[in-house]
């Protein structure tokens, strides 16, 4: 009895998803012929093997896998030999555990930022949108705020107002973030209110928020989702750029932008040879170029295949 | 009776990630000089699509695969459209073949006056001729003021720079000089010279109050001036042959009479052909003279209007005919749907839907017959019964 | 028409976002405990805890909020943000002021090169779409835009400084600033370029351009992305519209079918851009200026930054703030001078 009605609840949802999964394959489909998509993809799936094998790669010391290990305090970052592969920087940090411990740093920072700012989006969007008047004046307004500053300037006086921390650039760019998703949802919002079917759900009775989560948000998430998770990269960007100013975690803890930080009085090389320090900021550089690179392709892929003038061609 | 444009067997097919599209499918039509022809159908039988096919404008992923469009031009000279160079096409279109379009608010662009846009068809075609006219003008004022004062001066170098566009239009001098912005002046005589074409251009299109139209833009003016800007656009240069493409079918039912009124009265007096597109059978028999009606990219029947009207054959125009709502009479439409021209029927792409039907039809695609005097039609029933 | 009360509009808006921008940075420095923010206007440590209390009394600071926010408008309009340390103990609006030249010559240099050649490419990739000029733009534009600002700034040292020595770091060579800040030497706008055309010495205009190669190529790279992206598919979309078929209808060439009808309708959302532009702008002069020793704003606020110099910091938030703000009204209102459809609304 209970497998027939659990059998049938599957089938009537398999049923109703069905125009959503059609659009889902008529994507992967064109993800899949798109070169750039698969090798941001992989480029990406590259990194999370990296990131869920960084104990087999480079074992921790301490407690603290994100605790870069170092011997001694030296100041002059050591060319790669056979003991640290990628060198070391100021402080003898090793660079090739700081770039693999460093790669769920990025992992984190991306999909925890994003997240969040998600999150936030969603429930401040869709009241904003929904109910229009005084809130959605106040919402805009303040959106208008956040967005009369660029970005890492912004993050940049959080964080000094915070505190240098790992969570105080996660919190400020979360800040700085969410208004540009919250500005989306409540477009989608505002669209998806005047449908039929909403004003159907609402004269049936349906209480506001059953309204704005059944009806409204399936319909208007869509875009922002894709979005979001395709901003990662830019993420990962701003937060390596506020660990290289020197307000990040601190020098000790295992991030990409942190490893180039740390070593700021040599990346220029000395006056002779500006290469003499090239494994402190061109190895670490490259694995955050690889990652945000590998994002933005799939980003690219996506955005295309979303762009409706170029769908159904 | 000699023809103005013939359209002879053109393929165009469209690629899309669904399939190809074979849009048209070896169409034959022609305008004979002076009369207007309408091309009747339903939505997507290819109308537009043969249009075009005239200009060689047919929008991408469509390609024209096949066929010919010869084409009288002012010279008596007949060409293959489809033959020549982008550069020779590019002076035949606007100059002796134009377009009226559906929409006209998209039709224009919303960044330019009326005046920029009419002036433009001008200016690409009438250029030697307006230059002349601003040279002889400039001889009078250079006569009044003396040859050898401050302002002769000026107005003889004005003069000068126009005879050199008279000569070479595309000399790098001149351009150098037009981007100059003080020097640019210079071009405000012909400026004014095209822009009292574009008043007297719309004055004779019945346009009321043409100088403080002419400023605006398209977003200002209703959909009934809209459509007026663009059959000024498109009589500018006298064209010989006048493409419509539904140039009614988005204006209200009043100001649809009056711009069929305009569009009869304008041929007339411009002594023009007209190639009329539409899906609407009242517009045919009120505007033309004769009727090609297409089905799914290939044209069905031909003959006068009258004759389509009384004595259709082909049965698909038969079942149009018979489709035309009348008070007291039956409500009929014609059974099936519109056929998909990725994978269009085999044969006559018409006998799914077809009453009388054969065997035949579903293996061989018709050609068109001539089964009376001027009376063509593409169906198998009526093979062997050629004049 | 409607632009003039378009402008006046669009101005009357601005001001309650401008006081949004001041309110946001007073509502940071409320993270701080009035004794912090008190040290932002004094130099060093002091050596008499009373002067700090003073401090405290004089600017209000630990009043009520709104009686604070008031007080520090006054002293904010009156120019006073407090003490740069990490610049010398000089006072911030002065360090401001000093950076400004320096900063404005990269970005005025900067944004042509960005615009322009982003459109160009955006405009090339649209009319020969899908095919290796729109490919090959497309991927040199998604690397540039995930590249770290300061990682290719510092392969560009790499390549241009350190391995070819063509191009220089900083903003002038050493004879060109022993020549510029002698007392032979007028300083007009302190901006080198200009000023070394204005004294008659045109070699100093030259070695401030040199200079600037670098930094306006890194910035370049790096901002190029966006541009190319959004006029490409602006462009797509103009080329597929009705007035494009008449444009060819009238017999128009290629050339001024794309560069006359549809380019100018495609450049809207692009000038839209601009605004973003701006921000990515002043994002990446921080690191760019920083990398290359180039001494203007971005340098000045990384420096802080690094030394956890609060005043310096927020001040330049408040700053840079204030400017986006009027940059985006000037995008505004030539968005409005291209697109006479907006000056209805």
């Amino acid at each position: 009895m209970i497998t027939m009605k659990i059998n049938k609840s599957v089938r009537e949802f398999k049923k109703r998803m069905k125009p959503t999964i059609r659009e889902w394959k008529f994507m992967l489909r064109r993800l899949k012929d798109s070169p750039l998509s698969i090798m941001g993809a992989t480029i990406i799936l590259f990194f999370a093997v990296v990131a869920m094998l960084a104990p087999v790669l480079a074992p921790p010391a301490t407690d603290d896998p994100y605790r870069m290990p170092h011997e001694g305090w030296g100041r002059v970052p050591q060319p790669p030999s056979s003991e640290h592969i990628f060198g070391t920087t100021t402080g003898q940090y090793d660079v090739f555990y700081g770039c693999i411990w460093g790669t769920r740093t990025a992992f984190r920072i991306g999909f925890e930022v994003v997240g969040v700012s998600l999150a936030i989006a969603i429930v401040i969007g869709s009241i904003s949108g929904y109910y229009g008047g005084l809130v959605d004046e106040l919402v805009m307004r303040f959106t208008d705020i956040i967005y009369a500053f660029p970005g890492l300037i912004l993050a940049m006086a959080f964080v000094v107002a915070f505190g240098r921390s790992l969570d105080s650039v996660l919190l400020a760019l979360v800040l700085v973030g969410w208004p540009t998703y919250t500005r989306v949802v409540r477009g989608e919002v505002l669209k998806t209110r005047r449908e039929d079917y909403v004003e159907a759900a609402k004269g049936v009775g349906c209480s506001d928020l059953r309204v704005i989560v059944k009806h409204v948000l399936p319909n208007s998430i869509y875009t922002v989702m894709i979005m979001a998770s395709l901003n990662i990269g830019a993420v990962v960007l701003t937060a390596a750029a506020l660990s290289f100013l020197g307000l990040g975690a601190g020098s000790y803890y295992a991030d990409w932008g942190q490893l180039i930080s740390n070593s700021r009085d040599y990346i220029m090389g000395t006056s002779g040879d500006t290469l003499a320090y090239w494994y402190t900021w061109l190895i670490p550089g490259l694995f955050i170029f690889t990652f945000v690179l590998g994002w933005n392709l799939l980003g690219d892929a996506f955005r295309d295949i979303l762009d409706p003038t170029i769908r159904r061609r | 009776m000699s023809k103005i444009v013939e359209v002879q067997d053109v393929v165009v097919r469209f690629y899309t990630y669904e399939g190809v599209v074979k849009a048209l499918e070896g169409v034959d039509v022609h305008v004979n000089k002076g009369e207007t022809l309408g091309l009747v159908g339903e939505t997507g039988c290819g109308k537009t699509m043969t249009g075009l096919s005239i200009f060689n404008l047919i929008p991408s992923p469509g390609q024209i695969e096949g066929g010919r469009v010869l084409f009288k031009s002012k010279d008596e000279k007949v060409r293959n459209l489809l033959s020549l160079r982008e550069k020779d096409l590019q002076q035949i279109r606007g100059e002796e073949v134009s377009m009226i379009f559906q929409e006209p608010a998209s039709a224009l662009n919303p960044v330019y006056t009326v005046n920029n846009q009419v002036s433009e068809v001008f200016l690409t075609h009438r250029k030697k001729a307006l230059v002349k006219n601003v040279i002889d003008e400039l001889e009078k004022d250079i006569r009044k003021v003396g040859a050898e004062s401050l302002k002769g001066r000026i107005y003889r170098l004005e003069r000068d720079i126009y005879r050199k566009m008279l000569k070479n239009p595309n000399s790098l001098s001149l351009r150098a000089l037009s981007k100059i912005p003080i020097i640019k002046r210079y071009e405000g005589r012909l400026n004014r010279e095209v822009r009292n074409q574009v008043i007297n251009l719309l004055k004779e299109l019945g346009m009321s109050d043409p100088e403080r139209v002419v400023d605006m833009y398209p977003h200002e003016l209703s959909g009934g001036m809209q459509q007026r800007v663009v059959i000024a656009i498109a009589l500018a240069c006298n064209p010989l042959l006048l493409v419509a493409d539904e140039p009614t079918t988005s204006l209200d039912v009043t100001i649809q009479a009056r711009t069929l009124d305009l569009i009869r009265s304008l041929k007339k007096r411009f002594d023009a052909s007209v190639l009329f597109i539409t899906h609407d059978l009242g517009v045919i028999a009120e505007m033309c003279d004769r009727v090609a009606v297409m089905y799914a990219g290939n044209v069905v029947e031909a003959a006068d209007v009258t004759e389509i009207f009384k004595r259709p054959l082909h049965p698909y125009t038969k079942a149009l005919m018979e489709s035309i709502p009348r008070p007291g009479k039956e409500y009929k439409t014609i059974r099936g749907t519109v056929p998909n021209l990725i994978d269009p029927p085999s044969g006559c792409r018409f006998h799914p839907r077809c009453f009388s039907a054969m065997e035949i039809c579903r293996k061989v695609k018709p050609r068109p017959i001539e089964v009376k005097k001027n009376h063509f039609v593409a169906c198998h029933l009526f093979n062997g019964r050629s004049k | 028409m409607g632009m003039r009360a378009y402008i006046i509009r669009r101005v009357l808006l601005f001001i309650p976002i401008l006081i949004g921008v001041t309110l946001l940075i007073f509502g940071i420095l409320q993270f701080f405990t009035p004794e912090e923010r008190a040290s932002a206007y004094i130099t060093g440590t002091p050596k008499d805890p009373s002067v700090i209390y003073r401090i405290i009394d004089k600017y209000h600071l630990d009043d009520p909020v709104h009686i604070q926010y008031y007080h520090w408008m006054t002293r904010v309009l009156k120019g006073n943000l407090g003490i740069a340390q990490s610049a010398g103990n000089i006072p911030v609006s002065s360090a401001l002021l000093q950076g400004i030249p320096a900063t404005f010559e990269l970005v005025i240099f900067a944004i042509p090169s960005i615009v322009l050649i982003g459109i160009y490419l955006g405009v090339k990739s649209a009319v020969h779409r899908d095919k290796l000029t729109d490919h090959s733009t497309r991927i040199v534009s998604i690397i540039g835009w995930s590249l770290p600002t300061f990682w290719s700034a510092l392969i560009l040292i790499a390549i241009f400084y350190g391995g070819l020595g063509w191009l220089p770091t900083g903003r002038l060579s050493n004879e060109a600033y022993g020549v510029v800040t002698s007392t032979d030497f007028v300083r007009y706008t302190r901006i080198n370029s200009i000023d070394g055309l204005l004294n008659g010495q045109l070699w100093i205009t030259v070695d401030a351009l040199k200079h600037l190669i670098l930094p306006v190529a890194n910035l370049t790279i790096v901002s190029i992305a966006l541009i190319i992206r959004v006029m490409r598919s602006s462009m797509l979309e103009e080329l597929s519209k009705g007035y494009i078929t008449t444009a060819k209808a009238k017999g128009l060439t290629t050339n001024e079918v794309i560069n006359k009808h549809a380019r100018r309708n495609a450049l809207i959302p692009v000038v839209t851009l601009t605004g973003i532009l701006t921000a990515g702008l002043l994002t990446g002069v921080v690191i760019t200026e920083t990398v290359f020793s180039y001494k203007g704003l971005g340098y000045f606020a990384a420096r802080a930054a690094l030394q956890m110099d609060i005043p310096s910091v927020l001040g330049f938030a408040l700053f840079v703030g204030l400017m986006f703000g009027v940059a985006n009204l000037i995008v505004d209102v030539t968005y409005a001078y291209i697109d006479p459809r907006i000056r209805v609304t």
